[in-house]
């Protein structure tokens, strides 16, 4: 996974480098490796029987897992909505707006 | 839409080679599945490395804010650790990993499975886009209970760009600059938190 992270990097470095450029063509290219790496995702399950035969208890996990991580995340965006004292976003707004 | 349609039916496609055996990758899925990672964040790395343009205006941002991505990050670990209580069979880490997808259920679900296997990564991949799907369809409920910051939270790494059309609507335009801020904290580190917790 060093190589994985590394590799990100790397392309850190490459596009600041090339920022001046117009990368026009880069979200296809990482669309067509996430289309790829899901469709292997997905040839994984479907050649393992045990993975298919318990899909709908992963589903509920699946759900459990979101909805609780959705629910406390709220929670903790609450809690820094208070601290900040319902604030606007933009702290100089009325320069920006006005 | 469009993308999340496509990606739906790559991922179903596969499912159904997988399961008729007519495609003989054995073993070669794996190799496949590294080299294509890490041409993946390459790629990422240069989208990010040029395009700053979420630190240009974090200036006029109230300093406070800029901690939402760590409450974010800190909510959904939390959330998800608790989660394990109800499901059995699963560790407070596996679920962990899980939820420190925040919603980036392509990158999350593919780490996932090159450590822990297809199974938890098939659970990444559905508890992430029932995560984006939820905060695209919750929005305004969260708005009224949990204020302005819910949405931006909920919808974790993807407030740069699916989520952030109904973030703007919701909450209101002047939260456009926090929200790619924090999509794209949350972006860079789902890799991080979900390698951290995987190895531990």
């Amino acid at each position: 996974m060093v190589v994985v992270i590394s590799a990100m990097f790397a392309g850190i470095c490459v596009g600041y480098l090339l920022r001046r450029h117009r990368l026009g063509l880069l979200p296809r290219i990482i669309m067509g490796f996430i289309l790829l790496l899901l469709f292997l995702l997905g040839f994984d399950i479907g050649s393992d029987e045990h993975i298919i035969k318990s899909i709908p208890t992963l589903g509920a996990e699946a759900l459990l897992i979101s909805l609780l991580s959705i629910l406390f995340s709220c929670i903790a965006a609450w809690i820094l909505w208070r601290i900040c004292g319902k604030p606007h976003a933009n702290s100089k707004e009325d320069n920006d707006e006005g | 839409m469009k993308g999340s349609l496509l990606i739906t039916a790559f991922f179903v496609l596969g499912v159904v080679l997988g399961l008729t055996k007519l495609l003989p990758l054995g073993e070669l899925s794996q190799d496949m599945s590294f080299y294509a990672l890490a041409g993946l964040l390459f790629c990422v790395g240069m989208s990010i490395g040029s395009d700053f343009r979420a630190f240009s205006n974090l200036k006029k941002l109230n300093f406070r804010l800029l901690f939402l991505p760590l409450m974010t990050i800190i909510g959904s670990l939390s959330g998800a650790a608790f989660s394990s209580v109800f499901i059995h069979g699963r560790s407070v880490v596996d679920c962990m990993a899980v939820g420190s997808g925040m919603a980036y259920y392509s990158l999350s679900s593919v780490f996932i499975t090159q450590y822990k296997g297809a199974e938890l990564g098939a659970v990444a991949l559905l508890a992430n886009i029932i995560r984006e799907l939820g905060t695209l369809l919750l929005a305004p409920l969260l708005v009224k209970i949990f204020g302005n910051l819910a949405p931006i939270s909920s919808g974790g790494a993807t407030t740069m760009d699916t989520t952030l059309p109904v973030i703007t609507r919701y909450s209101g335009k002047n939260f456009v600059v926090l929200s790619i801020y924090h999509g794209f904290i949350c972006d860079f580190s789902v890799p991080f938190l979900v390698t951290l917790l995987c190895t531990i």
